[in-house]
């Protein structure tokens, strides 16, 4: 489903130049449950924004559905990632000046969902998310938990065929970490493809792969033989 | 959509309240500013466009060439009007007009003096569109002595009887109303209150108006559709010098001006109302658009350098799905309400201004922003035009951002961004400084005329005109006014710059003098040059005691000794004809005995002209007193009494010289007032801007500043730090100010006959100020930031 060819992605600022990935050759295929693992700046987040559209590479090939977006316009990028892809990250990147409601409706907006069906689904949401009762609250108002359930409620809220997750537990204690992680397995077993980023080997063990990054590199591909527990 | 872009706008509002409101306020005090201006403009460019006939009617005007001076005058000979009609085909209707000014009006036995009184030929009311109420067209002015009177004024002179046949005595003539006529519109070129036929005037008069060498009247024309200026022009000026007497070297050509331009260009002088300038229209529409600019240029600035707090949002929405397109969309509406709520906002403060501006500009201006189709236009597009300019910027900046890095966590203003802004700050100041030096100038130059050595003394100088006994009476009177305490000194004739005669056929060394030369002649009491302080420099003044027999001397300006020629000076032969019979009769001769150091006989936008003075007891019509400083209220209640005792059956009326001279310059004093209140408002709008750039700037340098702090800065290194960046802006601007201010206020100046040299201290000042105000409004932000704890600032990083 995703498949990256010689990837690579250079940072240049006036006098440095700075490799954050080099030949990346990584594939995804579609219902697995991936995980990325690797130190502080070893170019994993760097590698979801890519695989997200979000940035585009220095050079090499990015097949998204056999389809060669690496050479995409930003144009092309923003309504291709409309309704493909979701995201989650660590800083749960809710909009401060929507409410809960709103900020899971705005996928939806942009993809033009007439209004009624968009109540239907938010609330939809909402209650698989169990946060029904704070829907008219601001970010502000939610505990770490709550927000990152919000973000996971607007990543999926559009059906994306992927999710890419960045340290979606990373801000969040034990308990709240372990829910998160709990909804989105329930969400790649109801066939959504994930691909996370992770410090936590005990996340990264929720995957059904990990890839292990180091200094821009792909050291290892652990595939296990059993999914979690 | 929409509703989602405003909730996202207005709770943005309310959470950053201080940025919403410099934002806002900018935007809206800039709109009001620019509305303001445009009601004057708007007003001043509809002068004399209500006539159903505007585009066919012309006034007639001609220039002058004796020496290689060309004057350009609308004064014209009162025969020419009949010439015309008669014998240019292209001239379908023509009348003389003339405003006589105030006029002595008696009616049920008491006396007035307040109505304006015109004259004009029958034709005039077919030509120009002033429609009567009352009475009939084709017979209003059939009558010598006929009348037609505003509706304002018959309301004060009849009540509600009908004014139709009622008799006004005007100067001790008889007239009868035939008509009355809605009220002049405040932006005629043409004001009076009433409105007699030309032929009324006193019999003596009518020689002047028969006589094809003085031209002391106005001239207007409708020409026929297929009529041509030049066709026109050719044909008047022949028919001239079929009749005039010819001056040797000397072309006189006689052309139209349209009706349409005679309020705002008088390149032709000799006009009758206190005209507009063209000049001031563009140079107020300018200052409208540069504060418009300056409120744009505010709002772009302080919503592009808030971007990278917005850029999480934009970089959210653009990650959930929305394209470029939608974010612009987003952006551009957020410019366009905050552009709408702020004209609303300016529409109110000019409601709530438009007395204020009224009496300033000396109009009664109009403001009906959603009635007038117009004004309504021009609304629309001021905020489609501020949305775009102020919007688009932002708009297109902000959703270029890839999502990746803003999503990163802060992201830092990109330099090209950085650099716009301060080229969009330095422009703020260019305008700014370049405004401030425009009122300095203004101010300069309306003190230097008021100061200028005028040749007199025009301080504490009264005068009056005489009336009744009160002018027989004069040599007694004045000896008991010199006895009056408060009184230093009394004389008679009209002083200098409150108003002119002319020298009708004058001939020097036998030589007839062309009255285009505009020479002035002034009867006055033997002690005239004295009493007005006017200083001797070749011959001798008339004697005061009465030793020479009166109209045997002349006193000239030293203008009018070079007008008349080489062969002029003390001893020359002076003789004045007409004013009797014909004008081809002697009136009186003699010599030049003295000639007085320049002085200034019209107001100061002409050069000085030259004046004959002689001693003329039977033309001797304004009373003038010099009054002791501090004792004007003595004088003039010895004065009151006096007239009270032998010409109580007029009103007492008297004028200070210095207010009258003062009246000249009303609309440059007007200018000044209106100029400085809109460079305050655009020095304002551009403080506002830096505030919220400073704040901001302290904002994104928190952390620099506190680690600063904690490595040992003191607060005053902090300020510098943080104000040395806007003070070389402003110093920037200055370069680039410096240079357009000199060429537009050397324009503006260019006007003026005598004016003041613009020294390098006046743009000095202009940069010291716009410096000092920059350094305090970015030194208030900087002071803020630098006085914060530091562990605040740093704890969270």
């Amino acid at each position: 489903m995703l498949k990256t060819r010689d990837l690579k992605k250079i940072y240049t600022t006036e006098e440095v130049e700075t490799t954050a990935l080099n030949n990346i050759n990584i594939e995804v295929n579609e219902g697995e449950f991936v995980s990325i693992m690797g130190p502080s700046g070893c170019g994993k987040s760097t590698l979801l924004n890519i695989l997200g559209l979000l940035d585009n590479p220095s050079a090499g090939e990015y097949l998204f559905l056999d389809e060669n977006v690496s050479v995409f316009s930003e144009r092309r990028r923003a309504s291709f990632r409309k309704g493909n892809i979701g995201f989650v990250f660590q800083s749960f990147n809710l909009i401060d000046e929507l409410t809960v409601f709103e900020n899971i409706e705005l996928p939806l907006l942009y993809l033009r969902v007439p209004s009624s069906e968009r109540k239907k689904r938010v609330e939809e949401a909402l209650q698989q998310m169990e946060i029904f009762a704070r829907r008219t609250h601001f970010p502000q108002q939610l505990s770490g938990g709550q927000q990152q359930r919000v973000a996971v409620a607007r990543a999926v809220i559009a059906r994306p065929k992927v999710i890419l997750a960045d340290e979606p537990t990373g801000n969040l204690d034990s308990a709240h970490g372990s829910e998160v992680m709990g909804l989105l397995s329930k969400l790649n077993e109801e066939g959504t493809t994930i691909v996370m980023v992770t410090h936590s080997p005990d996340y990264a063990e929720y995957g059904n792969r990990v890839i292990h990054l180091f200094d821009g590199h792909v050291v290892t591909e652990n595939i296990k033989e059993q999914p979690h527990a | 959509m929409f509703a989602s872009f405003f909730k996202i706008q207005l709770r943005n509002l309310i959470k950053r309240k201080g940025h919403a409101i410099i934002n806002l306020l900018g935007l809206a005090v800039g709109l009001a500013s620019c509305l303001a201006i445009m009601v004057w403009v708007q007003d001043e460019l509809s002068y004399d466009r209500f006539h159903d006939n505007g585009e066919s009617l012309y006034r007639m005007w001609v220039r002058w060439d004796y020496s290689g001076e060309p004057m350009r005058s609308s004064l014209t000979p009162a025969v020419l009007a009949a010439a015309l009609k008669q014998d240019v085909p292209e001239v379908v209707r023509a009348t003389r007009f003339n405003q006589e000014g105030k006029q002595f009006i008696k009616h049920d036995g008491r006396s007035f003096y307040d109505e304006e009184l015109a004259l004009a030929d029958p034709d005039f009311l077919d030509m120009f569109s002033f429609p009567l109420t009352r009475g009939d067209k084709e017979t209003a002015l059939a009558d010598r002595y006929s009348l037609i009177v505003t509706e304002s004024m018959a309301a004060r002179y009849f009540g509600r009887t009908d004014p139709v046949g009622q008799v006004l005595n005007i100067n001790r003539q008889d007239f009868t109303v035939t008509a009355v006529m809605k009220d002049i519109p405040a932006n005629s070129h043409m004001r009076f209150d009433c409105l007699a036929h030309f032929d009324s005037r006193p019999q003596y008069l009518i020689d002047i108006t028969e006589n094809w060498n003085v031209s002391a009247y106005y001239t207007y024309v409708q020409l026929s559709e297929s009529a041509t200026i030049e066709d026109v022009s050719a044909k008047s000026t022949a028919v001239v010098e079929q009749n005039r007497s010819k001056h040797e070297g000397a072309t006189v050509e006689f052309d139209v001006q349209p009706i349409a331009r005679i309020h705002l260009h008088h390149e032709i002088t000799d006009y009758l109302e206190g005209h507009g300038d063209i000049l001031y229209v563009y140079l107020f529409s300018a200052l409208a658009v540069l504060l418009l600019l300056v409120a744009g240029i505010n709002y772009m600035n302080l919503t592009t350098a808030r971007a990278t707090e917005r850029a999480r949002e934009i970089g959210l929405r653009k990650m959930v799905g929305a394209s470029r397109l939608n974010l612009i969309r987003q952006l551009l509406i957020e410019t366009l309400t905050t552009t709408i709520v702020a004209v609303l906002l300016a529409v109110v403060l000019v409601e709530a201004f438009l007395p204020v501006l009224s009496d300033w500009s000396g109009k009664q201006l109009q403001f009906s922003p959603f009635t007038d189709f117009l004004t309504l236009s021009i609304i629309t597009a001021i905020v489609v035009l501020t949305t775009l300019l102020a919007g688009s910027y932002p708009a297109f900046i902000l959703s270029a951002y890839i999502p990746a890095t803003v999503l990163k966590g802060r992201i830092y203003s990109n330099p090209s961004g950085v650099l716009f802004r301060r080229l969009m700050v330095i422009g703020q100041f260019v305008a700014s400084i370049v405004l401030i030096v425009g009122a300095l100038t203004i101010q300069n130059q309306l003190n230097y005329i008021r100061d200028k050595e005028l040749g007199f003394d025009k301080s504490n100088l009264l005068y009056m005109d005489m009336r009744g006994k009160f002018r027989q009476l004069y040599p007694e009177i004045k000896q008991q006014l010199t006895a009056t305490t408060g009184i230093a000194d009394v004389t008679a004739g009209r002083p200098p710059l409150t108003g002119y005669n002319s020298a009708f056929y004058v001939r020097v060394n036998g030589r007839l003098v062309p009255d285009d030369y505009r020479l002035g002649r002034s009867p006055v009491d033997a002690d005239f040059i004295e009493t007005m302080a006017m200083e001797i420099i070749d011959g001798r003044s008339f004697s005061p005691d009465g030793g020479d027999a009166p109209l045997a001397g002349f006193v000239l300006n030293e203008t009018a000794i070079t007008t008349l020629g080489p062969d002029v000076s003390v001893g020359s032969h002076l003789a004045f004809y007409g004013h009797s019979n014909t004008l081809d009769t002697l009136h009186f001769e003699g010599y030049i005995i003295g000639i007085v150091k320049d002085f200034h006989y019209r107001p100061l936008t002409n050069s000085i002209s030259p004046v004959i003075m002689y001693h003329g007891p039977e033309e001797l019509y304004d009373i003038c007193i010099r009054v002791v400083p501090g004792q004007e209220q003595q004088a003039i209640a010895a004065v009151k009494v006096l007239w009270e005792t032998h010409a109580s059956e007029y009103p007492f009326e008297y004028q200070f010289v210095d207010d009258t001279i003062d009246e000249f310059y009303r609309t440059e004093a007007r200018l000044k007032e209106m100029f400085g209140v809109f460079t305050a408002l655009a020095v304002f709008i551009s403080c506002l801007g830096l505030v919220g750039l400073a704040s901001h700037a302290a904002d994104r340098r928190v952390k620099e500043i506190g680690i600063r702090r904690v490595l040992g800065a003191s607060v005053g290194n902090i300020v510098k730090l943080m104000s040395t960046e806007f003070v070389v802006l402003v110093m920037l601007a200055s370069l680039v100010a410096v240079p357009a201010a000199w060429y537009v206020t050397g324009k503006w100046l260019e006007q003026f006959a005598y004016r003041v040299e613009i020294g390098w201290g006046l743009f000095a000042l202009a940069i010291l100020l716009a410096v000092l105000m920059a350094a305090a409004t970015v030194g208030v932000q900087a002071v803020r930031a630098a006085s914060a704890n530091p562990i605040d600032s740093l704890r969270y990083e």
